[in-house]
């Protein structure tokens, strides 16, 4: 018997048909993942399952949960249903817990609203279902609010909402993707012994591959609103049958850099204990401000042609370490040397020839472009690096060229950023970078925000790049397998601070910090997620 | 911001702007000799009711209403033009000021905005058209200073949020200087939300210019002006109530008019409104 | 002499049967009843002989003070203290007999000393009084006996009697004329019994009185400033009657009103279109016929003042018999005017200011007088300014061209011959005639030297002499004994009564012990909250945000020195009057230590409120916190009242809108709060009053009776004010309150929400709402500070005695130190507010309670 039936749902707002045709079908305790690109409408799925959609929705096709029919019932029926037979669980924990309501009130609404139950019991239960997710008191009481607790401990407490009343049901819409993946680890353990203990049916949607094969038996891709492929995970990821899941399976792993030698040369960038401090909110009016120290020590060198790659989990001081060697903020001590030169403190005249040896590429492919310039306008800012006048012409032919390079067409110059996507206006980041012929681009989180295939074009591209003009880069990324794919020598950070250092292969493979095997045993890895199970 | 403009506008700011554009016509129409005959005194003519001849009746003087209204119209959006501008032309440059200098610079901005603040917008006009004697300058002074604050602290306010983003730091990496940012790169950004708070802060303006006119702060006589309208209809309100009628309306019109107009901008212009949630 | 007296015993007679008559029902009451009038102005100080201001004879003459002659209805003088006099055939002793039996109202006998104190202080070197300048010729007062005094002049002057019935040299004894500004002690038939600053002044019926008693037991005289709402207060029975109405405009259909009588009378007001004659062109006489030729008075008489007021030719009132009518002088005739104006070499005209003070009948004319010499090329600039400012810049300093008011004093022709006065005039023939006429006591010869007074004035055409100012009285039916005419300066009520006595609109006395309860109740809140809120906060930090607020408040306290520093208008010369002599405006400038350097004087104020000294309000002469604690008593209770119901108004709507987002309801609920906000909030008092005071007497139209007059008729008297107040701001919060929810329902924890199985309303309430809450808090903080200082407008239309309006008379008044300190005090509760909010905010969000840990 099945305990959610789909049948021709789909989805249409404000015109646009945005889920057409989709049929699911969910037995009691079974994991199903569903597998898709950004827009390609996993999300929404997840809220017409559970009777969430956004105003101006217009729904056909049947959603059955246990027999009885969901799709044009009463709000009432919807809301019996949610949290009592089935949980949901968001990606997002930073924003999904009310912040002015302590943890455990908010588990115990869960009971409340349902159960009928007396503040009593509801919160005795609250307390019990927080510590089957692993927030016991002794780890973080009932009493707290979610700002007084970090962010893998909110999603479980997200998922303990879900799970108060032992819904037969998870739908968990990309629950770890906001998470590091130490962290991304403990939640799918917790997800996957939640459905096997309690004989839970699961949902799990997500971009993932890996995340989903570790989990699900039964997988579905889905590509604009339609679901192309759906079947045993293992056979389907195994023996794609549709064209656009194999170039997904393909592209989801990026495949190794080669090994190469790089000339010793004296380095091009190169930082030397650096420190910098932020002055937190000071928490007594006349006490000195405490300090956090993002960036402790920190020394690196980047020779030319390398590609070196710094890897951290969020907050281990990444952004502002690439912030400190482009001398954007002046670090307190150590020093940056661009060619031999230091950056810090050097004269304007200085710092702009310095600047044009190192560029940048920043994650955010829509905030990185001024929205109110022209494509043409951006990409030809950095050329007052230069210094002198550049005729009007000269301007133009080498805005042209580069956008030529980065693969784009001449006439994009003219165009505003909104008219392109975003793996198109990464490229554009990359022009702008590339515009003045610099000899070091720090790639900061560059290909983070891109889906897989538009991630392997990208790569693809800044590859070709390094090679043709022998470029160094400083990738910059928390995903091992893109840094694995692009640099000669890799890095890891943690707390301000470069833990290990080495040639990727060496670094990834045989991980010598514990924090560096521990960061690449969490990693979810498709082959590694295939080959274990049997599915 | 990237859909906004093709989004169009709703039926509210459409409804506000032809308002606007009405008023701005008429007071426009207001400069023209055909308005001096209806606008001189006529004794004979006295407090006649609206008619054919009379759209909104006479005044006591038999002046014509509408035409007063009309002269009223420009005095408002004038003063509060004036006002407004007064607001935008000091309060930009000290936001932006203050956004990309942070440090001392800032915070004085800061302080100096929440200084002003804190003093009754309504009683320092008073004092100050005390000061300086009543006026339509005055009054755009008065008004216009509670203007700057305004403005300062929504352009610091948006330009720090901005000057974090990505691409002012990009803009930095290719070896801008913070005031050049803040206004190549800041100020463009700001634009619509300035055209929104201009709008509202226009709306208030012709309000307070009535107000101040009100009680005998605003334009002098013999130019027309609402607030004095109505407050000479007060004690007319019985005799001829269409002199409080007429200006009032005029006013509350023009208020409501400038309310949606920045309240469609502000819909059609925010950046979240179509981005978000969008699966 | 002997004619005199007969009439004054006939008088007397009548006087008394009359009284009998009407005291007969009234003694059955046990009550002379009680009425309420209006007057335009609130007296500064209640001592008249230290102020020129109308305002404070208007309350006091004859009905508190008395002097040794009084001035009745038809103008004659009369004795009053005095019982009857004698004069020397030289005409210089003149010899007073007391009445006897006349005593103060604290009791103290009148005696012959009394009135040489009066006198003397009158006259000093230092006096404030502003006929000092007519009792030059006093040589000497003598006292004789107990009850017997005479008076000595150097030179015969022959209106001495009648300047001794003047409201300004009325009689107080030397125990308590210090007092008086504050207190008056009087021999009148009323005695003073209260003021409530900014609102109303309450007499009562003084039963020691030495002749015949008033016929009412109170009198309360309220303070009605505008013109607008005169007619509102008069409708719904706030006030029973207007001495002088001044919106003329209503006299047509008050008169067809059965409820009310209308008696237009005569004043001695001459209303003038004031030249300067000492400044190019006008000190060519071409110029000023000219204006007398562009100037059509029956036009200005019609449309300014509705037809009420006589047309005059020169400077005297139609009604006394040495009247010559000289309106024909200079017909209105612009071509004239024009030929004149080109022969004085303007055939273009010129550019000219024309500075009116407040008074209706200024503002009104001045506008048709600007037409009309548009008319015939002159343009003219018109200025409006306070009467602070009238008084320093046009009278004192003479910097003006042309200005319109009234000169009500009787006999007031003098000025014409005033060396310095601010007509700029000199004709030492017309002086020559003035000092004929003072010396003269035959009446042929003094009524032939009054008209060749009037002629000359007409022919030198020293202003444009526009029109006697009329007494436009108006009254309930039953209410009797007004007076008609108005020869003299004050409003006698002590032969006024009415016909069915009973209580009127005057209230009960006020005490200020309800307003003293609530200010207690308020701060007494405030620091529960603060004790409460201490669970939330640290003390440092608490302590920190005292110190930047302490901060903000000097940096406040600066800027308001420095910007009250620069208004233009002199205190010192607005409290004197009209009638001021240098001296004595410099003696009070320095009573009040307004000679002091600024640094001096910033540094006292700082030291002063470092001791919880506010100083001491020029105009009332009573401390400034007193003062702000009355004021307090009507704002704070109405800023609270405007913000519940505001809140009343808003919760509803922008949660029913919230609930219907993106549907029909939700734009039609946001457009109507739209469109109410869009309604200026005194459009709307207005309105509230016409409907529902005015049409329907179901409030009151203005005015307070105070918290002594019960918490219900106060709140009732606050109800449309607060109305007026809370439906823009409730539209404002209902917008902030749905756009906040608006938010707050689009954000992650909602949609947890409903996913936890919660309906779409408990979701509204248990989540949106309280995170929706902080910037509703800000708005409110906002609005509560708007309400409590932003009011001015609402308490002008109301006539409510709130801060927003003492600062707005202070300000007029120039009050520099009221205006100071209130203005701090509003900036220190604006601060407050905000970090009460602040606080609040800790109390919403538990994110805020560390102080910066989210």
């Amino acid at each position: 018997m099945t305990l959610l039936a789909v049948r021709g749902l789909g989805v249409t707002i404000g015109g646009r048909t945005r889920l057409a045709g989709l049929d699911l079908a969910v037995a009691p305790g079974e994991v199903l993942g569903l597998v898709g690109e950004s827009g390609s409408g996993k999300s929404l799925t997840a809220l017409a399952l559970a009777g969430l959609l956004p105003a101006g929705a217009a729904v056909t096709g049947s959603v059955r949960f246990a027999g009885e029919e969901l799709i044009g019932a009463p709000d009432g029926t919807w809301c019996r249903v949610r949290g009592r037979g089935v949980g949901i669980v968001f990606q997002e924990p930073a924003t999904a817990l009310n912040p002015l309501m302590t943890i455990g009130a908010q588990v115990a609404e869960t009971a409340r609203v349902h159960a009928g139950c007396s503040a009593a019991e509801a919160s005795a239960r609250a307390a019990a279902t927080l510590a089957r997710v692993g927030l016991p008191a002794s780890v973080a009481g009932p009493d707290r609010y979610p700002h007084q607790i970090s962010g893998g401990q909110r999603q479980r407490v997200a998922i303990a909402l879900a799970v108060a009343l032992a819904p037969r049901l998870l739908i968990a819409d990309e629950p770890t993707t906001a998470l590091d993946v130490t962290t991304q680890a403990q939640i799918l353990e917790l997800l996957a012994g939640l459905a096997a203990r309690d004989g839970m049916a699961l949902i799990l949607i997500s971009h993932d591959l890996a995340v989903v094969a570790g989990l699900a038996a039964r997988i579905a891709i889905l590509r604009d609103g339609r679901i192309v492929e759906q079947g045993g995970t293992r056979a389907v990821l195994r023996a794609p049958a549709h064209a656009y899941t194999r170039a997904l399976v393909r592209d989801f792993t990026p495949r190794p850099a080669p090994a190469r030698a790089v000339a010793t040369a004296p380095p091009l960038l190169e930082a030397e204990a650096l420190v910098r401090d932020y002055r937190m909110p000071r928490t007594r009016v006349f006490d000195p401000a405490p300090l956090r120290r993002a960036v402790d020590g920190v020394s690196l060198t980047v020779a030319p042609g390398e590609r070196v790659g710094l890897v951290g989990e969020s907050g281990s001081g990444k952004s502002t370490l690439v912030r400190a060697l482009l001398g954007l903020e002046a670090p307190q001590a150590g020093s940056v040397r661009i060619a031999g030169e230091r950056l810090i403190g050097a004269s304007r005249a200085t710092a702009r020839r310095l600047r044009r040896l190192v560029q940048v590429v920043f994650q955010d492919p829509y905030g990185s472009l001024n929205p109110r310039h022209a494509v043409g306008r951006i990409v030809a800012e950095p050329l007052a690096l230069l210094g002198g006048r550049l005729s009007g012409a000269e301007r133009r032919r080498r805005v042209e060229a580069a956008l030529v390079d980065v693969g784009l067409a001449a006439g994009d110059a003219r165009r505003q950023p909104h008219e392109f996507s975003g793996g198109e206006r990464q490229r554009i980041a990359i022009a702008r970078a590339l515009v003045v012929e610099p000899r070091l681009v720090i790639l900061d989180e560059a290909v983070s925000a891109l889906d897989a295939s538009l991630r392997a074009q990208i790569l693809e591209l800044l590859l070709g790049l390094s090679a043709a003009r022998g470029l160094a880069y400083l990738f910059v990324s928390h995903d091992l397998a893109v840094v694995r794919a692009v640099t000669d020598r890799t890095l890891v950070m943690r707390a301000g601070r470069i833990v290990e250092a080495g040639l990727t292969a060496e670094v990834l493979d045989r991980p010598r910090h514990p924090y560096t095997q521990q960061l690449v045993a969490a990693t979810p890895s498709l082959e590694r997620a295939l080959a274990a199970t049997g599915r | 911001m990237s859909g906004a403009a093709r989004r169009g506008v709703g039926p509210g700011s459409a409804f506000g702007a032809a308002v606007l554009a009405l008023y701005a016509l008429l007071a426009l129409a207001s400069l023209t000799p055909l308005f001096d005959a209806a606008l001189t005194l006529n004794l004979g003519a006295r407090l006649v009711a609206p008619s054919s001849q009379h759209w909104f009746g006479t005044d006591p003087l038999g002046r014509d209403v509408f035409a007063m209204v009309a002269v009223g119209a420009r005095t408002s959006l004038l003063v509060a033009a004036g006002a407004v501008l007064l607001g935008l032309l000091l309060g930009t440059p000290l936001g932006l000021v203050g956004a990309a200098r942070g440090g001392v610079a800032g915070e004085l901005v800061a302080r100096g905005s929440d200084l002003l603040f804190a003093f009754p917008a309504l009683l320092l006009a008073v004092l100050l058209s005390a000061a300086l004697g009543p006026g339509a300058l005055t009054a755009v002074i008065a008004i216009g200073v509670f203007n700057v604050p305004v403005f300062a602290r929504l352009v610091r306010g948006s330009g720090q949020a901005l000057m974090t983003r990505d691409f002012v730091l990009a803009a930095r990496a290719a070896g801008r200087g913070p005031l050049a940012i803040a206004f190549v790169h800041v100020l463009p950004n700001l634009a619509g939300l300035l055209l929104v708070q201009a709008a509202i802060q226009l709306s208030l303006g012709i309000a307070a210019e009535a107000g101040l006119s009100y009680v005998g702060l605003g334009a002098q006589p013999p130019a027309p002006s609402w607030g004095r309208m109505l407050s000479d209809a007060q004690t007319l309100a019985g005799v001829a109530p269409w002199l409080a009628w007429f200006p009032g309306l005029a006013l509350a019109l023009a208020v409501l008019a400038l309310g949606l107009l920045g309240d469609g901008l502000a819909r059609t212009l925010d950046p979240r409104a179509g981005a978000r949630r969008a699966p | 002499m002997s004619d005199r007296r007969r009439t004054r015993i006939a008088r007397l007679a009548a006087a008394l049967a009359l009284a009998a008559w009407t005291l007969a029902p009234a003694a059955v009451a046990g009550d002379g009843g009680a009425i309420a009038i209006g007057i335009p102005l609130e007296p500064p100080n209640l001592d008249p002989s230290a102020t020129s201001a109308e305002a404070t004879q208007d309350v006091l003459y004859a009905n508190v003070f008395e002097g040794l002659t009084r001035i009745v209805e038809d103008g004659r003088v009369v004795p009053a203290l005095a019982r009857d006099w004698s004069v020397s055939d030289d005409g210089l002793v003149y010899r007073f007999r007391l009445r006897p039996g006349v005593r103060f109202h604290d009791g103290t006998p009148l005696t012959a000393a009394d009135v040489r104190f009066s006198l003397d202080r009158a006259r000093a070197a230092d006096s404030k009084n502003p006929l000092r300048d007519l009792l030059q010729p006093l040589r000497a007062v003598r006292v004789e006996d107990e009850l017997t005094l005479s008076v000595v002049l150097e030179r015969p002057v022959a209106e001495l009697l009648t300047y001794l019935g003047w409201g300004n040299l009325v009689i107080l004894s030397p125990a308590s004329a210090a007092a008086a500004a504050t207190a008056p002690v009087g021999t009148g038939p009323l005695r003073f019994r209260e003021w409530r600053k900014g609102d109303a002044i309450v007499l009562e019926r003084n039963a020691d009185y030495w002749g015949p008693p008033a016929l009412l037991a109170r009198v309360t005289f309220r303070v009605v400033p505008d013109a607008s709402t005169a007619l509102a207060a008069l409708l719904a029975g706030d006030v029973d009657a207007f001495s002088n109405f001044p919106a003329p405009e209503n006299l047509a259909a008050l008169s067809r009103d059965p409820r009310f009588a209308v008696v237009v009378g005569s004043t001695e007001g001459e209303t003038l279109l004031a030249i300067n004659n000492a400044r190019p062109p006008f000190n060519d006489l071409r110029v000023r016929q000219a204006l007398a030729h562009a100037i059509d008075r029956n036009a200005i008489i019609q449309g300014a003042m509705y037809g009420y007021g006589q047309p005059i030719g020169s400077h005297f009132p139609p009604h006394d018999p040495a009247y010559v009518d000289l309106t024909g002088r200079y017909p209105h005739d612009p071509a004239r005017a024009r030929e004149l104006l080109r022969a004085a070499g303007y055939p273009h005209g010129f550019d000219v200011t024309l500075r009116l003070p407040p008074p209706y009948y200024a503002r009104r004319s001045g506008e048709i007088v600007a037409a009309e010499l548009a008319a015939v090329g002159v343009r003219v600039h018109i200025q409006n300014i306070e009467w602070a400012q009238w008084l320093e810049q046009v009278f004192r300093n003479r910097d003006y061209e042309l200005t319109i008011v009234s000169h009500t004093e009787p006999m007031d022709y003098d000025i014409y011959a005033r060396p310095g006065y601010y007509f700029g005039y000199s004709n030492p023939h017309y002086a020559a005639l003035l000092a004929e006429l003072s010396r003269s006591r035959d009446a042929a010869r003094r009524r032939q030297l009054l008209g060749e007074l009037q002629r000359t004035l007409a022919d030198d055409s020293v202003n444009v002499f526009l029109f006697e100012l009329p007494k436009l009285g108006v009254w309930r039916h039953e209410l009797h004994g007004l007076w008609h005419e108005a020869p003299i300066q004050g409003i006698d009520v002590t032969r006024a009564y009415l016909d069915a006595p009973g209580d009127s609109a005057a209230p009960g006395a006020a005490s200020r012990l309800p307003a003293l309860l609530l200010l207690a109740t308020v701060v007494g809140l405030a620091g529960l909250g603060l004790v409460a809120l201490r669970r939330h906060v640290s003390a440092w930090y608490l302590a920190g945000r005292g110190a930047s607020l302490l901060a903000t408040l000097l940096a406040a306290s600066v800027v308001i020195f420095v910007l009250v520093d620069v208004l233009p208008g002199d205190p010192a010369a607005y409290m004197m009057g009209l009638n001021a002599s240098p001296e004595a405006v410099a003696a009070l400038r320095a009573d009040y230590g307004l000679d002091a350097p600024a640094w001096r004087q910033y540094l006292d104020w700082m030291l002063g409120l470092a001791r919880g000294d506010f100083g001491t309000s020029y105009t009332y002469r009573v401390p400034v916190a007193g003062l702000v604690a009355e004021r307090l008593a009507v704002s704070l209770p109405l800023a609270l009242y405007a913000l519940t119901l505001a809140v009343a108004i808003a919760a509803p709507l922008g949660l029913a809108a919230a609930l219907r987002r993106g549907r029909r309801a939700d734009a039609v609920l946001m457009g109507v709060a739209q469109a109410g906000l869009a309604v200026p909030n005194f459009w709307l008092a207005l309105l509230l009053i016409l409907g529902f005071a005015v049409h329907r007497h179901w409030f009151p139209a203005g005015g307070f009776p105070g918290w002594g007059a019960g918490a219900g008729a106060a709140l009732w008297a606050l109800t449309l004010p607060a109305l007026a107040l809370a439906v823009p701001q409730g539209c404002i919060l209902a917008r902030v309150l749905r756009a906040a929810l608006g938010e707050t329902l689009e954000e992650d924890y909602v949609r947890t929400a409903r996913a936890k199985g919660l309906s779409e309303r408990q979701a509204l309430l248990r989540h949106a709402l309280p995170n929706a809450l902080i910037p509703v808090l800000t708005v409110l903080g906002l609005q509560f500070s708007f309400l409590l200082a932003g009011a001015i407008i609402v308490e002008t239309v109301f006539a409510l005695p709130g801060l927003g309006r003492l600062i707005f008379q202070a300000t007029a008044q120039r009050d520099l130190i009221v205006v100071r300190s209130v203005v701090l005090l509003l900036v220190a509760a604006v601060v407050a507010v905000n970090f009460v909010v602040e606080l609040l905010y800790a109390v919403v969000d538990p994110r805020l309670r560390q102080g910066g840990q989210a």
